[in-house]
């Protein structure tokens, strides 16, 4: 039977999807108000102000049945714009937004004109993305408008992708940290420099955002007193007054509950996403940082296990109201509203012991609860310390359907960081992120996903000599006529010389994006939680963090080169069954008149069969791709590399010709690094052996492993048992990532006919979770399409 | 010798499939190694295919049965999902056809399994001499062994072959003290095998063989009808009805009179 506080929850789930996903204007209007009212003071001090303006101003609410209260817009389930970094996006999608193919946000024509009159015309070419558009390099637009490269979205949106210093937070409250940069401030003095005054700037701003957000909590205990004062209920009354209480002690002062460290964590939240609109602002172990409070509150007989869990599953649904807005093009990469927004438990604690406590089970009967898409529920499993009840507490939640935890290898999370640089003691503590990164509490800065490369597009650039297909521009090197290639060794050198040259054409966009981000984009509500910021008086953007990493390069496409070079070593090196140029005739026609050869790529050895030759150049390309990407250093240290392609398999594919792997020209790529739709045909034991080939480890941002299972496989104890097995042998084939869409297929069918009636069907498309329903229709075909394992053979 | 030398290595056998992952054919996740042949005409059969010892094709030529392959070949596809065996507690299941059959290249292949730690099942008729089906089975941790009917005279009418071969090896594996698992099987037809007097003379003999670690009574199935058609033989029980729930909970009742472990 339903616990009773499933009533809040579930009243609070209908009220989350009575709301209509509209787009915010008012946010980026006082963010405009705050520069325009700083001219010509520095732009941190601008940014803010600027901040300070939104807090203080923004339109708040609180909802019937709320204990957790806030929000980022007018409204919740609202999209914002920060304006300073892609006000034009806007602009270009004004009269479309509304009814896009991905992710439409509703803007009402008052919004509209608020926005034309007092948003864009103080930032044409100023913001960052009108920058970008002005300084880009030919190279790399010629790669971007040839679709071999996703290059803009991190212009479009700022720093998200971290985990902020909750310990920090909750330790000191905004109050405390504040009033350490006061003293700081108080002790320096601009006659010793420039590296000074730049300190000194960069205080003042920490203190200028800290007052906002403490105004934004007050503003909320206000609005809760002024309620309760009309309440009639009285049980509602005394809610809001506790509201009240809790909004005037936090995030101003450390919080003295489990209750307040929710608020606490939720109102920062909600003040560092309006700070940059961007996605992935992880909530972290949140099991771990607050199992001292819980325990506390239980003992001193505040709390019961069962309040505990309606204010955590509150947390829950006040995290899914907020919602990503990104301009139609990258909202076509990672579409479904996603903020990708990750809370983690499980792993092990500093000593290296197994970490798992009653809130590590609690945060999953979170996501069991409120069966939202968001927050996205994983688990860091370590397979020697972490016991099997804890393993089958997510197993079952899988099960449901609910598309998470998805479960992360610990021991190749704690891997990804050491290759990052960061201490084995350190490395110890580290959070996913975002979709499958890897990153580290109050400590770390890096964009773990600046862009991706097209793999399908580096094949089709050897096979085409290095001119797309669609248009028939050269937009890469020349490696060639294939024709010419006498040898397996000269293919595979060509497909290098491919790879050099994304990778360079990545590398240099890098370079603009740092110097873009260093100059227009700090980060001062953010910063608040980095210690070593305030140690070195330096913003986050700036390198302030305790250990900066070099930006992360996204690969998409996996499965489509390893298919292509293993089948044309089968065909035309090893087999002869056709000659090169045969294939060449073949592509360059798209497979029309050639059916014959087409089913020979097809039945050729296929990547995610457990098949050597298909399997031997996994690793052969994937290092060598790394390699190069290392190459490359930057401010931040050396470039990083993730398999991590959201949607984007969809979208990038629209640019690539036909493959030697038999796939059609314009046809999705891959997902993730699962094997291509209906090729793997030996069930998931071969699937799992086959992507263990990859080096996971050495894609610090994460390898993502998308599989999909027919319900009935776990049916019963049995059924779970199994799924256990399955995830303790990821752990020992050393694979990094796994997660799971456990639907019948006849399910996503029905609500591509009947959306009206799987209103909350979830599915996970990539490192994320979205509403099926709300995808648009070629990312829901391509969910559709791949294979489901219907046994575990 | 080499480390990857063993006798018997390049000996050749002719393999119906192999099925990875099943979880339906011993403990864990295993792969199922089907081999050919079989000396039974089981009116049951769902496996018509894997009757004729010889390598077949269907009557339009568009599937064929079979593959010659290696032991060695055979046991490098077995040991791919050995990390799963680890984890589930599977390993390799010969299965047939009848795997006494190729009695030779099952004993290789259970010999080099075990030699490399990968737990081993076999499931046959017993339907062979028991000098034969000895060594197989001292080699083999779970065996599976049918026992289809009691009485000999509808076996022969029903299978094709005599039972008393198999019946005698039943009892003559309780005389080796192996610690080998021990499983019966029985496929259960209605009409057929089904009636009390049936049920109850199979309880009877279990109830002798301590060394039986349980039986398990499989419902009759209609998979694998088409591949007669396809394979141009006729389905000659076209009129027996899968058997519900309750007749299959009243056929285990039956049993449970004379002998507990049924499944």
């Amino acid at each position: 039977m339903a616990k009773e506080y499933m009533n809040r929850i579930n009243k609070l789930r209908d009220n989350y999807f009575s709301h209509r996903i509209e787009m915010d204007i008012l946010d980026a209007y006082y963010v405009t108000q705050g520069f325009k009212a700083t001219e010509g003071q520095p732009w941190a001090i601008q940014k803010a102000t600027a901040m300070k303006t939104v807090y203080e101003n923004k339109p708040i609410y609180i909802q019937d049945n709320e204990l957790l209260v806030g929000g980022v817009a007018f409204k919740p389930r609202a999209g914002i714009l920060n304006p300073d970094s892609a006000c034009s996006v806007i602009e270009k999608e004004l009269d479309t937004i509304s009814t896009r193919t991905y992710d439409p946000f509703y803007l009402s024509e008052e919004n509209k004109k608020l926005f034309m009159e007092e948003v864009a015309p103080y930032w044409r070419g100023k913001c960052v993305l009108d920058r970008w558009n002005a300084m880009m390099p030919d190279d790399v637009r010629t790669m971007r408008d040839g679709g071999m490269l996703y290059v803009d979205k991190k212009f479009v949106r700022g720093y998200g992708e971290n985990t902020p210093g909750w310990r920090t937070l909750l330790a000191k409250g905004i109050g405390g940290i504040k009033k350490e940069a006061e003293e700081k401030l108080a002790a320096l003095d601009a006659a010793t420099g420039e590296d000074t005054l730049k300190q000194m700037i960069f205080y003042k701003s920490l203190i200028i955002t800290a007052e906002g957000i403490i105004a934004l909590a007050n503003r909320h205990a206000d609005l809760a007193e002024q309620m309760a004062a009309e309440e009639k209920d009285e049980t509602r009354k005394a809610e809001l007054l506790k509201i009240a209480e809790v909004n005037r002690w936090v995030p101003e002062n450390p919080p003295r509950t489990f209750y307040e460290a929710l608020q606490c964590m939720l109102t920062y939240e909600y003040c560092i996403f309006m700070e940059q609109n961007a996605s992935s602002y992880n909530l972290g172990r949140m099991d771990q940082y607050l199992i001292d409070y819980y325990r506390k509150d239980l003992a001193d007989g505040i709390l019961t296990e069962d309040s505990a869990q309606e204010l955590m599953d509150c947390f829950w649904i006040k995290i899914a109201e907020m919602g990503l807005f990104q301009d139609g093009e990258s909202a076509a990469f990672s579409a479904g509203y996603n903020m990708t927004v990750q809370v983690c438990a499980g792993g092990i604690n500093k000593y290296g012991d197994d970490a798992v406590n009653e809130l590590s089970y609690m945060t999953i009967q979170a996501t069991m609860d409120t069966a939202t898409k968001e927050p996205n529920m994983t688990v860091r499993y370590s397979i020697s310390k972490n016991p099997d009840s804890f393993l089958r507490k997510a197993a079952e939640c899988i099960r449901m359907g609910r598309t998470m935890p998805a479960i992360y290898h610990d021991d190749a999370g704690i891997k990804m960081l050491l290759n990052k640089g960061i201490p084995m003691s350190q490395a110890w503590d580290w959070t996913p992120c975002g979709c499958v990164e890897t990153n580290l509490e109050g400590r770390l800065k890096s964009y773990t996903d600046i862009g991706e490369i097209s793999m399908g597009g580096v094949v089709d650039m050897v096979m085409n000599n290095g001119k797309s297909r669609k248009t028939g521009e050269q937009v890469s090197i020349q490696t060639g006529d294939p024709r010419d290639f006498k040898t397996f060794d000269d293919f595979m050198a060509a497909i290098k010389k491919q790879i050099d040259y994304f990778v360079h054409t990545m590398a240099t966009m890098n370079s603009y994006l740092d110097y873009l981000s260093e100059n227009y984009r700090p980060v001062p509500a953010l910063s608040l939680t980095y210690p070593n910021c305030m140690v070195v008086g330096k913003d986050y953007a700036n390198g302030g963090a305790e250990f900066n990493v070099g930006n992360g390069i996204n690969i998409i496409g996996q499965a489509d080169i390893i298919n292509s070079v293993a089948d044309v070593k089968y065909l035309v090196y090893d087999e002869k069954k056709i000659t090169m140029d045969e294939l060449c005739k073949a592509l360059d026609a798209n497979f029309e008149g050639y059916e014959d050869i087409q089913k020979m790529c097809w039945e050729a050895p296929k990547y995610g069969n457990d098949d050597p030759k298909a399997d031997f150049c996994a690793g052969e390309i994937y290092n060598y791709l790394v390699d190069q990407i290392e190459q490359y250093d930057s401010p931040f240290g050396k470039l990083t590399a993730g398999m991590l392609p959201v949607s984007g398999n969809v979208p990038i594919g629209k640019s690539v010709g036909a493959l030697p792997s038999g796939r059609y020209a314009w046809a999705p790529l891959a997902d993730g690094i699962g094997a291509t739709g209906g090729t793997d045909i030996n069930g998931a034991t071969a699937l799992l052996k086959s992507i263990s080939h990859l080096p996971h480890a050495r894609f610090t941002q994460g390898t993502q492993m998308n599989l999909k299972i027919d319900p009935k496989l776990l049916e019963g104890e049995q059924g779970l048992k199994n799924m256990m097995i399955m995830l303790k042998t990821q752990c020992s084939l050393d694979i990094y990532h796994t997660q799971y869409n456990i639907v019948d297929a006849k399910v996503l069918a029905d609500a591509q006919v009947h959306p009206e009636d799987h209103k909350d069907l979830l599915v996970r498309v990539a490192g994320y979770t979205a509403f099926f329903v709300e995808l648009g229709k070629d990312i829901q075909d391509d969910i559709i399409q791949r294979t489901e394992i219907e046994k575990w053979a | 010798m080499r480390h990857d030398e063993y006798p018997g290595k390049d000996m050749k056998g002719t393999v119906l499939r192999m099925e990875k992952s099943s979880i339906y054919d011993g403990d864990g996740f295993r792969t199922v190694v089907f081999l050919k042949g079989c000396p039974l005409r089981c009116q049951w059969c769902s496996t018509p295919e894997s009757q004729k010892r010889e390598i077949e094709s269907t009557l339009d030529g568009s599937i064929t049965y079979g593959k010659i392959m290696t032991v060695e070949e055979v046991l490098v596809e077995v040991r791919k999902d050995s990390i799963f065996y680890f984890h589930s507690g599977g390993g390799m299941t010969l299965s047939g056809g009848e795997i006494m059959v190729q009695h030779e290249f099952a004993l290789t292949l259970l010999r080099r399994a075990r030699f490399e730690a990968i737990d081993t099942a076999i499931e046959t008729s017993f339907f062979t001499k028991w000098d034969i089906a000895r060594p197989i089975f001292e080699t083999a941790d779970t065996v599976f062994t049918d026992l289809k009917i009691f009485d000999e005279e509808k076996h022969i009418r029903y299978t094709g072959v005599s039972n008393k071969p198999i019946l005698e090896n039943i009892r003559n594996a309780g005389t080796l003290g192996a610690d080998t698992k021990y499983i019966i099987r029985t496929p259960l037809i209605p009409g057929v095998n089904d009636d009390e007097r049936d049920l109850e003379k199979i309880g009877q003999f279990l109830s002798e063989l301590p060394y039986v670690h349980h039986i398990q009574l499989l419902p009759y199935h209609r998979l694998g009808t088409d591949t007669y058609r396809k394979l141009g033989k006729e389905y000659q029980l076209k009129d027996v009805q899968v058997p519900s729930e309750e007749h299959m909970e009243w056929c285990r009742s039956v049993i449970k009179r004379y002998y507990d472990h049924v499944i």
